[in-house]
């Protein structure tokens, strides 16, 4: 069967102050077409530089040393920058993050915004905004009416779309300008979205919202979305999959099912209970000891295994391999293998 | 609850500033009260006033009208050079780590500040407290020589937790204390604040979003919409039993089991549109809303053993 | 000498360049001060019309004026004046600037209002004129002093630049989550400026202050020009550079060298002070 993305032995460099450090080590994950991927991590995972990477945003002291993004066949880590830009926005991948301001061009309307978002046209304004630079040249076969605009901010809740088109990013709240992102998705119909943390600085209420229209634009166009996050309840509740990242290695791979009711790897294990799910006095919570890794300074072997308490020699020494445990399920671990 | 026996007791408490030309008011007569040992937590969206609540309990905040009253005495309009004894037993821990220290101070510095005001800094008893604390809060010793940006997210928070500690308070605010922290990280910090909560018999004013968080830290629960406290109960009634339509939302929109198929039988909601002046503050939002939500906000009431909520639909 | 001073040094070369060139100045104004005749046997002021309009030689460094004087001597024995004046009067902006600008920024209120409409006031006018202005005003009757009213004359133009700065920094430390802090432990106002704003401040005005005296020496400079400095015959790097002129083009050093010296010393500033700005904002 054909896959939309594989990301294959990926290894991503990291400069700071003259030193190098990996973000991602020997990463290998696959994304099928319609479906929901969550990667889950905590500071250090690497997740949030995946994400950028796909998506060929990576800042410029950071690149990719070794493997391949295929997405849909190409292998986009040989992309130029330059053409980058066919492989983003309509049809192709698309990116929400988790503060949308910074998407949005302060000094232009939600209207021109959306408009140049699927057509790329030069609006009157011409200033810069990430969107367009995101969404590269102009796309003179792509038309767009205006009731498609309309439409796609009503799936997203707004009762009177007229009211919101001709508003400026920084007159709408934080939920409010998540949803224009959304409907811009909606609008591009992406065959690969790519969610990264977009929920974090909204209450939970907006949150399940968000979630919902992720839903519902997965539902109605098959778009497959990486869904970023550093809460496992959250993921797993819209996730086909889930894959566990620590110090820029995958540690686990499996369904969403698998992984909450019988994760394997000793990291898992720890990120679940450290979820507080009592109620006070009831129980305490097992908190994984230890602080989480600073890439420049990572221990050799498994990143992990300061914090691990089924610690074993060859931890220190050997990076876990992944293994296949299971139907759908990956371990790296040296405790299976 | 008669203020005597509580540690902080707050009536009507109104509480606004002026933004843009308007007037928004951050509480609205809210009234509430701490125990001594317990935990309130309080919930609410960014814009419900909690934070406000917690700076207005600790006088860093104007108060229009209402009264607060610390271990039994009416401290509302104390003047700031009359507040330096109570300051020392009522503390603060609030939600940033990275700018709520002086980046030019060393750790120890801003440890033993809460001293300063009533002792001179180099003596061998305030040292003696730094080390102590420390410890306390699961540090190195060696982190008093260093500066904060040598410092991660966790071991910050720690040391705000060490610096509230010093001077031995009764009383803490807690300001989204583990809001920008990683989970396994959060994991240590509410471990750590419950241990010395036993161990010291303190009352916290436990301020989050999270309600899983306010679920595990807090004895009861207060839910803040708007500036309204429009529930308050023990924390097994309002996550189990929710009466408010607000605190319902709240609790269904958790990511925890059945929220998938909650998602699947959810709308997308309208975008909530401006407030109207007159009525109930969550009338537009609300599913169940009916004439008199509109016109008349309702009162706080009772509604079992301490449980109280603020909707017509029990009035 | 203290090595990590040395370190600092070494590193920056405008700030090494720059503090050499401040304290040759001073260390010559000191010598002038002590005993003029230890860098020259000229007396400055000695006017001696035989010589008048020598060019640059062995004998004369810097030529004769048109009166025969010793320019270089007369240039040595301008320094004194030319080198403390900006200190006083940079000094005494900075000082006044801190105090206005911490009431102002820290109490805020309509102390705030009426400060700021006030340092607006003189804000608004182009220095150099304002300062002429007043000076011409204040010390029109009063020859001796017309230079000590010059310098309250820049004083008063200068210290709402300081009140402004130092309000504006006072403001964003107030907003700081960690003065909210400060103060639920019980530190009174007092104690919070000694230890979060002050300290802030002071790295800033040194690099401000450092920039100015730059500027204040060239303003100076142009009131001694236009007669509002130091009477004659005493001699003013600023003065020395109007009477040359009407000796131009044939005799240009009597003008340019005293010129030359007043960039300098302003150079020398402008040094320093970037110097500083990029050692203070390297470390924070």
């Amino acid at each position: 069967m054909d896959k939309l993305l594989i990301i294959d032995d990926l290894w991503i460099s990291y400069y700071k102050d003259g030193k190098k450090a990996y973000a991602i080590r020997g990463l290998n994950l696959e994304v099928n077409y319609n479906q929901i991927v969550g990667i889950v991590g905590e500071s250090g995972s690497g997740k949030s530089t995946l994400g950028h990477a796909i998506v060929g945003l990576l800042p410029s002291n950071s690149r990719v040393e070794k493997g391949r993004i295929l997405f849909e066949g190409t292998d986009l880590t040989k992309i130029n920058r330059r053409d980058f830009y066919r492989f983003r926005g309509k049809n192709a991948i698309f990116m929400i993050f988790q503060d949308p301001m910074s998407s949005l061009n302060p000094t232009m309307k939600i209207y021109d915004q959306l408009r140049e978002a699927v057509q790329g046209k030069r609006s009157s304004n011409e200033d810069f905004s990430l969107t367009r630079w995101f969404l590269g040249n102009i796309r003179k076969d792509i038309i767009i009416e205006n009731k498609d605009i309309i439409e796609a901010l009503k799936k997203v809740g707004f009762k009177n779309p007229k009211e919101i088109l001709v508003k400026y990013p920084h007159q709408l709240s934080g939920g409010e300008r998540q949803r224009i992102m959304i409907a811009m998705a909606y609008l591009l119909k992406p065959k690969l979205l790519i969610a990264d943390e977009p929920t974090t600085a909204l209450d939970v209420v907006t949150q399940a919202q968000v979630l919902k229209m992720l839903l519902e634009l997965k539902d109605e166009y098959k778009t497959s979305i990486i869904f970023i996050s550093h809460d496992i309840t959250l993921v797993s509740q819209i996730s086909d999959r889930i894959l566990v990242m620590y110090g820029g290695i995958l540690m686990e791979d499996g369904s969403s099912e698998e992984i909450l009711k019988n994760p394997l790897n000793p990291y898992t294990k720890g990120l679940i209970s450290s979820l507080p799910i009592y109620f006070k006095g009831e129980g305490r919570i097992s908190p994984i000891p230890g602080f989480p890794p600073n890439i420049f300074n990572l221990p050799a072997g498994c990143p992990f295994h300061p914090r691990c308490s089924s610690n074993m020699s060859i931890c220190k020494l050997q990076m876990p391999k992944i293994k296949k445990i299971g139907e759908s399920h990956y371990v790296a671990c040296h405790l299976y293998g | 609850m008669s203020h005597v026996t509580s540690m902080v007791n707050v009536q009507n408490l109104k509480v606004s500033y002026r933004i843009k030309g308007r007037i928004k008011v951050a509480v609205d007569n809210v009234s509430l009260n701490i125990d001594k040992g317990e935990t309130l937590g309080i919930i609410g969206e960014s814009g419900s006033g909690k934070t406000t609540l917690g700076m207005a309990l600790l006088k860093l905040v104007k108060i229009d009208s209402g009264k607060i009253y610390f271990k039994g005495k009416d401290i509302t309009l104390l003047k700031e050079k009359d507040m330096k004894d109570i300051r020392r037993l009522m503390q603060l821990v609030p939600q940033d780590p990275y700018s709520s220290m002086n980046p030019r101070l060393k750790i120890k510095d801003i440890i033993v500040e809460p001293l300063l005001a009533y002792t001179k800094s180099d003596t061998l008893e305030i040292k003696e407290k730094m080390e102590r604390v420390i410890e306390q809060v699961g540090l190195d010793s060696s982190v008093a020589e260093r500066y904060p940006h040598e410092l991660s997210g966790g071991q910050r928070q720690r040391v705000l937790i060490a610096r509230a500690l010093i001077g031995d308070p009764e009383f803490i605010v807690l300001d989204e204390p583990t809001s920008n922290l990683d989970v396994s990280i959060q994991a240590q910090i509410l471990n750590l604040l419950l241990d010395l909560q036993e161990k010291r018999n303190l009352s916290y004013l436990f301020i989050t979003h999270n309600i899983l968080v306010a679920k595990y830290m807090a004895d009861r629960i207060g839910v803040m919409y708007n500036g309204k406290l429009i529930e308050l109960g023990t924390t097994k009634n309002i996550i189990n039993n929710p009466l408010h339509p607000y605190t319902k939302e709240l609790i269904e929109s958790i990511p925890l089991a059945g929220f998938k198929s909650r998602l699947k039988a959810y709308n997308v909601l309208d975008v909530q549109e401006p407030i109207v002046l007159k009525g109930c503050v969550y009338a537009n939002r609300c599913k169940l809303a009916k004439e008199i939500c509109k016109i008349k906000p309702p009162d706080i009431i009772n509604y079992n053993n301490g449980h109280k909520v603020a909707c017509h639909l029990y009035t | 000498m203290n090595t990590s001073l040395m370190k600092i040094l070494t590193k920056n070369v405008n700030l090494l360049l720059g503090t050499i060139i401040i304290m040759f100045f001073i260390v010559m104004a000191i010598i002038s001060v002590i005993n003029i005749h230890l860098l020259t046997r000229y007396n400055p002021n000695q006017i001696n019309f035989s010589e008048a309009n020598l060019p640059p030689s062995i004998l004369h460094i810097f030529g004769t004026d048109q009166e025969g004087r010793d320019v270089f001597s007369r240039v040595l024995a301008a320094l004194p004046i030319d080198v403390s004046i900006p200190y006083i009067i940079v000094g005494a902006s900075v000082l006044i600037g801190l105090i206005v600008g911490i009431i102002s920024g820290y109490f805020g209120g309509i102390l705030d209002e009426i400060l700021m409409r006030f340092t607006d006031i003189f804000l608004a006018f182009p220095g150099i004129l304002l300062a002429l202005a007043i000076s011409e005003i204040l010390g029109s009757s009063h020859l001796a002093y017309r230079l000590y009213f010059s310098a309250l004359a820049l004083i008063i133009v200068n210290w709402p630049v300081y009140a402004r700065l130092v309000r504006g920094q006072v403001l964003q430390i107030k907003s700081m989550p960690y003065i909210t802090l400060a103060k639920v432990a019980g530190l009174g106002n007092y104690q919070i400026m000694k230890r979060h704003v002050l300290p802030h401040l002071i790295p800033i005005l040194l690099v401000y202050s450092t920039l100015d005296m730059g500027t204040i020496i060239l303003s100076y400079s142009i009131l001694a020009f236009f007669g509002l400095g130091a009477p004659p015959p005493t001699p003013e790097l600023g003065r020395m550079v109007y009477d040359g002129l009407s000796a131009l083009p044939q005799n240009w050093w009597s003008s340019v060298f005293p010129a030359l010296v007043i960039t300098l010393m302003a150079l020398g500033y402008s040094l320093a002070g970037d110097g500083l700005r990029d050692l203070l904002d390297l470390r924070s």
